[in-house]
């Protein structure tokens, strides 16, 4: 139970009322909402403050999915565009929605090549607290699959980012916003550059009915104050790999598969004063965030975490309807440390929990629907070094389900919507101090996109989406804890227990055939390669109650992105 | 323990030089091959591709149906070299046992990465251009695929080279065959090897000789220079080059100053489709143009390359960069009519002229920017341009006289400065031998120091070749000449006295001055050499080469080849090949080669001794007196010459069902390396009384002549001289496995296991010289008899290379694995060790071990110093890095590269143990992107 004293308990009607307010809005709106998960900490996954806006199946099969932990993104941030012209519709089975490389040969008949580069910006200040004020990203990108042969099927991605971040950026880490309490910043909020490059490759091979499937993926990045009185200095290796095995059934299309998947990061940050003073926090818990001045010294601090995952599923075709179900367990171990010292003290992260999943989709004339859930628990415990017991707890829990649905219309009209829906809680409990916080959220979003081809090679679309995010919760007070707390970290609490909305539009040009499975009028384009240019922009905003508390966050957040990309024809 | 190789190499040479007239007689009749050159894609028929076997003459066109042929192809390994506009290189190692037949089809494509076969690493088998010696060649499409900034980059493909991520920070110089020692003699192994290791580009050394980029010992302030040791591989760059041999044994007698081994580079030429290359991490950012067509009814060619990149040399500053902009322009015209009619007219005619000009420009910027760094700065202007003729005149089919001259200008200017720290200190200005007042200097203050180089060199070469056959065997005979000159026409070092760029003074030696380089003489030195490579069949399939010269290299007196000779050095070099089956080679070579001092070394700078007469320091800077007597003593050693070493090796080179090894022992013996030797002398210090030296009265005093007291400092003069004395010896190891199919893989293994002694024989005085120095009463001074200093190292490197051709995709798994490394010095350390002593006088007298435990030597029995006296050693560790290449459309190739991928540390920190430490996670792009696939009109050439 929850020590009340000092504590603040908030609850918005975004979701009650919100709900309302989302049936009513089923125009055009959308955002994946965000999962509260508070108390700084660190994940494998690359920071991002906004969550992924490419479908889930595109994603699952990569080897550096997220495993064990729950990071959490900003409220409403999120923008769940169905991409008609630039992206096929969701697929479904053993490899789209599993991540099972076994079952490449059975899934991918067709090829695709595709490179993008976007430039995007986020600024504002609705964020949260160790977010730079302003960000911009470049990114390349690049990817494709294809058959090799009747037996083999190859996948394969590869990203390279370069962002800027603004002055604020006070983290250390890469994604101080996972599960973890253990955490580093510091105070000197010098601009930096993010470099990263991330390569993800899959192939797999059919012997009979039997499929055998190996990923391997890898990421890295770096990130340097420009020039700084306080240098700071970041950097990741995380290498990943996926190994599983697929039976399908000589008629009827039901597979069964396992895979597991294993991912080691090492995480090294660098911090030397070389003309002022900078004061380093190591929050790991509900308490006041021990600190250290730095001055004439360095700061070098590593993270090495491993995360393990076994994943079995079970999937089939009737008819035009498609079906997958899966279950894993995943494990995530984290360690940080000082280095360049003998027996270093080191604090310890776990997490132990499982995933159940499904998705359906349905093929039906001019309509196909595609339908995905995931379900996912997650228990962490932490140990710090100076204690001998564990310290801090928490469990997350977080329900994400989906819908995408794409229309093929007369005259060269295509339409699609996604709506997205999704529950978190989290319950966090620091045992030393007797101090937790829990958070309930829903979030709402849903897209929706209308395209058509004004001429043989010539396509354009208009989206839009709107979200919606509704919290109850019980945080400690933000002044409990001291200063340096109620700067920096309250205001995380205080941004999760806060509701908040979003909305973003969007226009694509396309010229060429197309990028989608279900190409608008593909005769009349004459096939060859497909260039697209699109241009987004969104913005998110808190909710705020009638009594504001002193860290309920203000301001808004806006995002813009343009990304021109090319999709080669298929011969 | 590692055996005794040269023992083993000289005897096997000696039977092997035993059996030789025994073979004389039989004719190595030579090989042919013939076969369709084909598109790989599609097989359909590619014409005018010209085939040839590399690093020969002979060659042939395809005609229409894609047929070729070659004859007369000398036994042993050969590559078959496929060229073709449009298409990459393709190049096809085939071992040709005499009188083979093969019947061989040639696939080719427009990128390398979609050729079977292709290799991206060195080859076990030694295919250097005219050498017999062990080598390890680097063709261009391993060049291609390994992501490097520089030279330094692609030499990583050697055995025991460890890996090191691309870019321009730090200095980067390339040592062959040394593992690294303490240094505790004054002199870094790895230093010494560096230099002793040639590098030749384009037929013209790259020298360091002349460089003099150097503030000496003691200083605060710095910044980089390369003149301890080798050529700064920085300036040139990786896009550029077409092959790479290394010869890491004993090279031909047509390679002179070295010690170590020569490092051959071709820059592209020719006809070179347009290229450009860009690459890209979080610290560095290159781009590469190529160009190269024919015009002028193919007689002339023109080559174009440029390179431009920087480099960040510390993460989280952005404005401490490196900077290099290096560029190549290069014509070829070929004069007279086709000499050989089967090189189809596009290789040899009557006159090859080939000109080059090359300029580069490394800047090296730390500004000021009082805001992070205070007063430090920093900024190096590396600069030259090399203009060089090489003129190949075709005297009959098998007779070549060529020329080479070339003239070398480079000009490096830094500066430095930056606040400096200390307690008051007397200082003088003074050029001159003589006493006079000087000043107090005390800390904080900045201190500015430009140095002013301006290395030059020309070198030339007259060499006459030929093939002949005599005595019933085929010999190609060289003989040449090599006149070489460099010089420094910089203006020199330049610092204000009163503001001195050093640290530390003993009262004694005094801070160097500011110097002109005028009084700098010249090194001149000329090489003759006469060269024999005779090929004989032993009957079957067995064959013997033998490659043996004599080599004499001249040091000359004055400024011109005939101002008489210094040094001179006759170098006898043997090499021997015996195949006794086609997939056999056993290899031997013995001889000895040389290296030249430096320009330093032969004309150091002199030695200026401050004793301070009166050091009256007052509150008050009015009353404050200091007098210095300057003593200058000339450090010149006219006895420096030439810096020598033996080399031997053995080994074998097998072929079988796919694999190749090679497994060489070495060893190689410098003497006469250069180091400092301590040759002692005594100055007369006088003391004075002073008038007025009561504190605070505002009056400086004045000293009272004559002096009350006079004593005799010691001192050691800075003598360099040919005393240091290193051994490497080692095995190493190139495996190159076959492909398993499969799975797509191949593996290679490269590994060194190198052990480095070195001595430097001069006497130690240890590190409180200095205290005795200035301390009358202590009477004597320990010395102690140098010590052996030891370095091991212990590396293998595995190379995965998963290559699908079809997908135009290549993975390169890089796993490093160091061994061992190890470092000690072999000496006596207990306060028995002291082998001497040194009196006020300056008298060595030598202790017999059997009286050192006498009372009377009971001072001189105290620790010695400046020696790393444990073992200590590097426990085992490794380290992983790949590479993903793939084709791109338009003919295009992406290169994406991930250093040190799991961040392994190397660190272990503990007293004991030698510190290691891997450099960090770093990871990059590279895209290749010929124009032509761009603008089809830009043609191939």
């Amino acid at each position: 139970m929850l020590r009340m004293a000092g504590f603040r308990r908030a609850g918005t009607s975004a979701v009650g009322g919100g709900a309302a307010v989302v049936v009513g809005l089923l125009v055009a709106l959308g955002a994946v909402g965000a999962t509260p998960s508070p108390a700084s900490a660190q994940a494998a996954a690359a920071a991002s403050e906004s969550p992924r806006s490419e479908p889930p199946w595109l994603a699952r099969w990569r080897p550096l999915e997220i495993l064990g932990d729950l990071p959490w993104t900003l409220p409403a941030s999120g923008r769940p565009l169905p991409a008609l012209l630039t992206l096929p519709a969701p697929r479904v089975g053993t490899l789209w929605t599993v991540g099972n490389p076994a079952a490449l040969p059975f899934e991918i008949e067709d090829r695709r090549t595709d490179f993008s580069f976007s430039r995007d910006s986020r600024s504002g200040d609705y964020r949260r607290p160790l977010d730079p004020e302003t960000v911009a990203n470049g990114t390349l990108a690049g990817s494709g699959w294809r058959p090799l042969s009747e037996r083999a099927a190859v996948i394969g991605r590869l990203a390279v980012e370069r962002t800027g971040l603004g002055d604020s950026a006070f983290s250390d880490q890469l994604m101080p916003y996972a599960t973890s309490p253990f955490a580093v910043f510091d105070t000197t909020g010098e601009a930096q550059t993010r470099t990263l490059l991330r390569v993800e490759g899959a192939a797999g091979w059919r012997l009979g009915n039997v499929g055998l499937g190996l990923g391997i993926g890898y990421e890295s990045q770096r990130t340097f104050t420009d020039q700084a009185k306080v240098p700071r200095a970041n950097r990741t290796a995380t290498p990943g790999a996926t190994l599983g095995v697929a039976w399908t059934a000589p008629s009827g299309g039901f597979t069964v598969g396992v895979f597991g998947a294993l991912q080691e990061t090492a995480e090294t940050t660098r911090l030397y004063s070389r003309a002022a003073v900078s004061r380093v926090y190591t929050p790991d818990g509900y308490r006041k965030p021990p600190s250290f001045d730095l001055s004439d010294s360095g700061l070098q601090r590593r993270f090495e975490r491993g995360a393990r995952g076994i994943t079995v599923s079970a999937g089939g075709r009737a008819g035009a309807v498609s079906w997958v179900a899966y279950g894993r367990r995943e494990v995530l171990s984290e360690s940080r440390f000082v280095t360049f010292t003998y027996n270093p003290l080191t604090d310890v992260w776990e997490t132990r929990g499982w995933t159940l999943g499904g998705a359906g989709s349905l093929a039906s004339g001019p309509l196909d629907l595609a339908l995905d859930a995931r379900f996912t628990t997650l228990n962490g415990t932490g140990l710090r070094g100076d204690l001998d017991a564990e310290h801090f707890d928490s469990t997350d829990r977080r329900l994400r389900l989906e819908a995408d649905g794409r229309w093929r219309g007369p005259r060269n009209w295509e339409a699609g919507a996604r709506l997205i829906l999704t529950r978190s809680t989290s319950d966090r409990w620091d045992r030393v101090g007797g101090v937790g916080s829990e958070i309930a959220s829903w979030s709402p979003a849903l897209g929706v996109e209308l395209a058509r081809r004004l001429s043989g090679r010539v396509a354009a679309s208009l989206g839009g989406s709107v979200s919606t995010y509704g919290v109850s919760s019980s945080t400690p007070a933000p002044d409990l804890f001291g200063p340096a707390w109620e700067k920096w970290l309250a205001p995380e609490l205080g941004l999760l227990a806060t509701g908040a909305t979003g909305w973003a539009a969007r226009a694509t040009l396309l010229i060429g055939p197309g990028g989608g499975a279900r190409d608008i009028s593909d005769d009349e384009s004459g096939g060859g390669a497909s260039v697209w240019i699109s241009a987004q922009y969104g913005r998110g905003q808190p909710i705020i109650p009638a009594l504001p508390s002193p860290d309920t966050p203000t301001g808004s957040r806006d995002h813009f992105e343009l990304t021109v990309g090319v999709v080669l024809p298929q011969n | 323990m590692i055996p005794r190789w040269p023992t083993v190499a000289v005897r096997s040479i000696a039977v092997l030089l035993g059996l030789l007239p025994l073979a004389t007689g039989l004719h190595a009749q030579g090989g042919t091959v013939s076969g369709r050159v084909l598109e790989s894609s599609t097989g359909r028929p590619i014409d005018g591709a010209v085939v040839s076997i590399e690093g020969s003459d002979i060659a042939a066109l395809s005609d229409s149906t894609g047929a070729y042929r070659l004859a007369d192809v000398p036994p042993g390994p050969q590559v078959i070299h496929v060229r073709r506009i449009g298409f990459a290189d393709l190049r096809v190692p085939l071992t040709f046992a005499p009188g083979a037949v093969f019947f061989r089809n040639l696939e080719i494509a427009t990128r390398a990465i979609e050729l079977e076969g292709l290799s991206v690493t060195v080859d076990p088998v030694s295919r250097a251009r005219g050498e017999l010696a062990t080598a390890s060649v680097i063709e261009l499409e391993a060049i291609q695929n390994q992501t490097a900034t520089s030279l330094a980059g692609i030499l990583e493909l050697l055995p025991g080279v460890p890996l090191e991520p691309p870019g321009l920070g730090g200095l980067q110089q390339f040592a062959l065959r040394s593992a690294a020692t303490s240094g505790s003699g004054g002199v870094r192994s790895n230093d010494l090897a560096s230099f002793g290791t040639v590098i030749i580009l384009d037929g013209i050394p790259v020298s360091n000789n002349a460089n003099l980029q150097s503030l000496g010992s003691g200083a605060g302030i710095g910044f980089t220079t390369s003149a301890r040791g080798g050529v700064d591989l920085r300036q040139i760059p990786a896009n550029t080059l077409e092959r790479v041999e290394v010869i890491r044994g004993l090279p031909s007698v047509r390679y002179g100053d070295l010690t170590q081994g020569a490092v051959i580079v071709d820059t592209r030429a020719g006809e070179v489709p347009p290229e450009v290359a860009a690459q890209f991490d979080a610290q560095t950012l290159e781009g590469t143009f190529l160009w190269g067509r024919g015009f002028g009814g193919e007689r002339h060619n023109l080559t174009l390359s440029l390179d431009a990149t920087r480099t960040r040399m510390q993460a989280g500053i952005s404005d401490d960069q490196a900077v290099r902009i290096a560029g190549q322009l290069s014509h070829r015209l070929g004069l007279g009519r086709p000499v050989s009619e089967n090189a189809a007219g596009l290789a040899r005619r009557k006159l090859t002229l080939d000109t080059r000009l090359d300029v580069f420009q490394l800047f090296e910027d730390l500004p000021q920017d009082p805001n992070i760094r205070g007063d430090l700065s920093s900024k190096v202007r590396d600069r030259g341009i090399r203009a060089s003729e090489r003129a190949r005149l075709w005297l009959g089919e098998d007779t070549r006289l060529s020329f080479t001259g070339s003239f070398t200008l480079f000009e490096q200017d830094a500066e430095t400065s930056g606040e400096l720290v200390r307690g008051a200190m007397p200082v003088t200005e003074r050029l001159t031998e003589g006493r006079q007042e000087g000043a107090f200097v005390l800390g904080p203050y900045t201190a500015d120091v430009e140095v002013d180089g301006g290395p030059r060199l020309f070198f030339g070469r007259l060499e006459l070749e030929t093939s002949r056959r005599l005595l019933g065997s085929d010999h190609r005979i060289r003989v040449g000449v090599e006149p070489r000159r460099e010089w420094n026409a910089g203006r020199g070092r330049f610092f204000d006295v009163s503001r001195p760029p050093y640290l530390t003074f003993t009262g004694v030696r005094g801070w160097s001055r500011p110097r002109s380089y005028e009084d700098v003489g010249d090194l001149v030195t000329s090489g003759w050499y006469v060269d024999d490579r005779v090929t004989v069949g032993l009957g079957g399939r067995s064959t013997l080469q033998l490659q043996g010269g004599l080599r004499l290299d001249l040091l000359h007196r004055g400024a011109t080849w005939f101002d008489g000779v210094r040094d001179a050095f006759l170098q006898p070099r043997t090499t021997v090949e015996v195949a006794p089956a086609p997939w056999l080679r056993l290899k031997g070579n013995w001889g000895r080669v040389a290296k030249t001092p430096t320009l330093n070394q032969l004309f150091p700078g002199p030695d200026y001794y401050d004793l301070i007469n009166v050091n009256y320091f007052a509150p008050d800077p009015a009353e404050r007196l200091a007098v210095l007597t300057t003593f200058i003593r000339d450090p010149t050693n006219a006895d420096l010459g030439w810096i020598r070493a033996t080399k031997t090796e053995a080994g074998f080179e097998v072929s079988l069902g796919g694999a190749e090894i090679s497994l060489t022992a070495f060893r190689d013996r410098i003497r006469g390396g250069v180091g400092i030797t301590p040759d002692t002398d005594i100055l007369l210090r006088e003391s004075f009384a002073l008038t007025d030296s009561i504190i605070g009265n505002g009056i400086k005093p004045m000293i009272i002549e004559p002096a009350t007291h006079a004593d005799t400092i010691p001192i050691l003069i800075q003598r360099p001289g040919n005393i240091v004395d290193q051994t490497n010896r080692g095995i190493e190891l190139i495996a190159a496995l076959p492909e398993l199919r499969p799975i797509r893989t191949r593996a290679l293994i490269t590994g060194a296991l190198v052990e480095t002694e070195q001595i430097v024989d001069a006497i130690d005085f240890g590190r409180d010289f200095g205290t005795f120095q200035i301390h009358e009463p202590d009477e004597r001074h320990p010395f102690w008899d140098p010590v052996t200093e030891v370095g091991k190292t212990a590396m293998v490197t595995y190379r995965l290379i998963h290559h699908q051709p079809e997908l135009g995709l290549v993975l390169t798994t890089t796993i490093q694995h160091n061994i061992t490394d190890e470092r000690f010095d072999a000496a006596a350390f207990d306060s028995l060790a002291f082998a001497g002593y040194i009196t006020r006088e300056g008298d060595l007298v030598r202790v017999p071990e059997a009286d050192r435990t006498l009372l009377a030597y009971d001072d001189l029995r105290v620790p010695r110093t400046g020696t790393t006296r444990t073992r200590r050693a590097s426990p085992a560790d490794w380290m992983l890095s790949f590479q993903v290449s793939k084709t791109l459309p338009l003919n295009g190739q992406v290169n994406l590269w991930f250093f040190n991928a799991f961040d392994r540390r190397g660190v272990v920190l503990r007293p004991d143990v030698l510190p290691r430490s891997y450099r960090s996670v770093r990871f990059g792009l590279e895209v290749l992107l010929p124009l032509r696939g761009i603008f089809p009109a830009l043609g191939g050439g």
